[in-house]
């Protein structure tokens, strides 16, 4: 598959909710956070997500809304392994990785 | 003829106390309905089944509900899942609390609905005593499980980054079977503290306090559609139960090979948290835990970049 980008691409089109395996890059535009907490939630999946902007509060609005496993705030694709990694819905079940990532090998009672 | 008779009417006005009741009068009997989106409709399938005693003595009508039944729940369900999802934890327990003040209230109904299905007076009030204490330590963990489940996490990098409790969602649930109101109650608590939204399926043999503590729960300001409550059979339902689409978690409480099989199967279709409860006494102490409100959260984990200004150190 060619590199492509779909700019104003609908998200009833499998662009931009479905998995694209390949070197694809979907774009949309908003203009209330409301909206692009709409758009970004409405997928059935929900591994991660990644958030820009210069405000504090306006962060953790957002981060406390989009329905993903791991946030990167102003930075993304950082990884560690005392950080729990794995996804929201369809993206997965449980952790890996730090505290979280422990509990699939315990058996507390 | 006629004295018999007579005498017979008399005797029911003295049991009653009350001379005034006219001998005509009927007794006014429940319409054991199903609990929906805060309201109490019949199954749209218009289907009912008959519901026993163990010496097949008839209890009621019940509503036999249909995929049809379970998908409008899934809807309302979900409808209800952000505003729950976003209310205060002090207020989710709060709210908790006040279901358990109104059990409380209603307790001598639904001691008399065990003892017709077959507990005896002791274990009836044993059950619902415990119904009521579980719900009063559901409320307590519901703003403190965060805490405990919560992390700050030691990253190498430049970031402070921190993991934290979210409700996983719409969590359709088939209630034990062998008991009326302990096993519902103790799988609906820990669902609803957590901040989802549940659809759940009564016992299909015991099915007459899962709808009465749909009053209950209709009376103590819980918003509509954040707990459903469906009357039916478990082999009818439970494929539906699986493969919704629209549904986050799937929990069974039986130890029904071919039944979890068929959970697990179908759950894989979304990647639905599955959630069985096989060996789980209800009446014991071992059936309350934060763990049981784990079992429907996600965990998220956010990360944010650590500026260091000139090379500045902490000044101790």
């Amino acid at each position: 598959m060619q590199a492509n980008y779909f700019y104003q691409c609908s998200t009833i089109k499998q662009d931009c909710t479905g998995r694209n395996f390949g070197p694809v890059l979907t774009i949309q535009t908003f203009r209330t956070e409301d909206e692009v907490i709409e758009k970004a939630n409405n997928t059935p999946f929900g591994l991660s997500a990644g958030v820009w902007t210069d405000k504090g509060s306006k962060i953790f609005n957002m981060t406390t809304k989009l329905r993903a496993g791991v946030v990167w705030a102003n930075t993304y694709n950082k990884f560690d392994p005392t950080s729990p990694f794995g996804g929201y819905k369809e993206s997965g079940y449980g952790r890996e990785g730090g505290l979280h990532g422990l509990t699939a090998y315990v058996n507390i009672v | 003829m006629e004295k018999v008779i007579a005498k017979k009417i008399a005797a029911k006005f003295s049991e009653n106390g009350s001379h005034n009741v006219s001998e005509k009068r009927l007794e006014v009997l429940k319409t054991y309905k199903i609990y929906v989106g805060g309201q109490f409709p019949r199954t749209e399938s218009g289907r009912y089944y008959i519901a026993t005693n163990g010496k097949g003595d008839k209890l009621a009508n019940m509503c036999l509900c249909s995929r049809k039944d379970f998908r409008d729940a899934v809807g309302t369900a979900r409808s209800a899942f952000g505003g729950w999802s976003a209310r205060a934890a002090f207020n989710r327990g709060q709210i908790l609390y006040r279901i358990a003040e109104m059990l409380e209230g209603r307790k001598a109904q639904f001691i008399d609905e065990l003892i017709k299905q077959d507990s005896t007076a002791v274990q009836a009030e044993a059950e619902v005593n415990l119904a009521i204490d579980r719900l009063i330590y559901y409320s307590g963990w519901c703003d403190k499980f965060q805490q405990v489940f919560s992390s700050v996490n030691p990253v190498a990098s430049s970031h402070f980054n921190f993991s934290a409790t979210e409700p996983t969602g719409v969590v359709a649930a088939i209630a034990p079977q062998n008991s009326s109101l302990i096993g519902l109650v103790s799988v609906i608590a820990p669902i609803i503290a957590g901040g989802n939204s549940c659809v759940i399926l009564a016992s299909s043999s015991k099915p007459l306090c899962a709808v009465t503590f749909g009053e209950v729960l209709n009376s103590s300001d819980l918003p509509g559609g954040v707990v459903n409550i469906l009357t039916g059979k478990v082999g009818e339902l439970i494929p539906f139960f699986a493969d919704h689409m629209d549904v986050n978690a799937a929990v069974y409480c039986e130890s029904d090979a071919a039944n979890k099989q068929l959970i697990k199967e179908k759950s894989a279709l979304n990647v639905k948290r599955v959630v069985i409860y096989d060996e789980v006494k209800w009446m014991t102490d071992k059936a309350q835990s934060p763990y049981f409100i784990m079992d429907f959260q996600e965990i998220k984990t956010t990360w944010h970049p650590i500026e260091n200004i000139g090379g500045a150190k902490a000044g101790y």
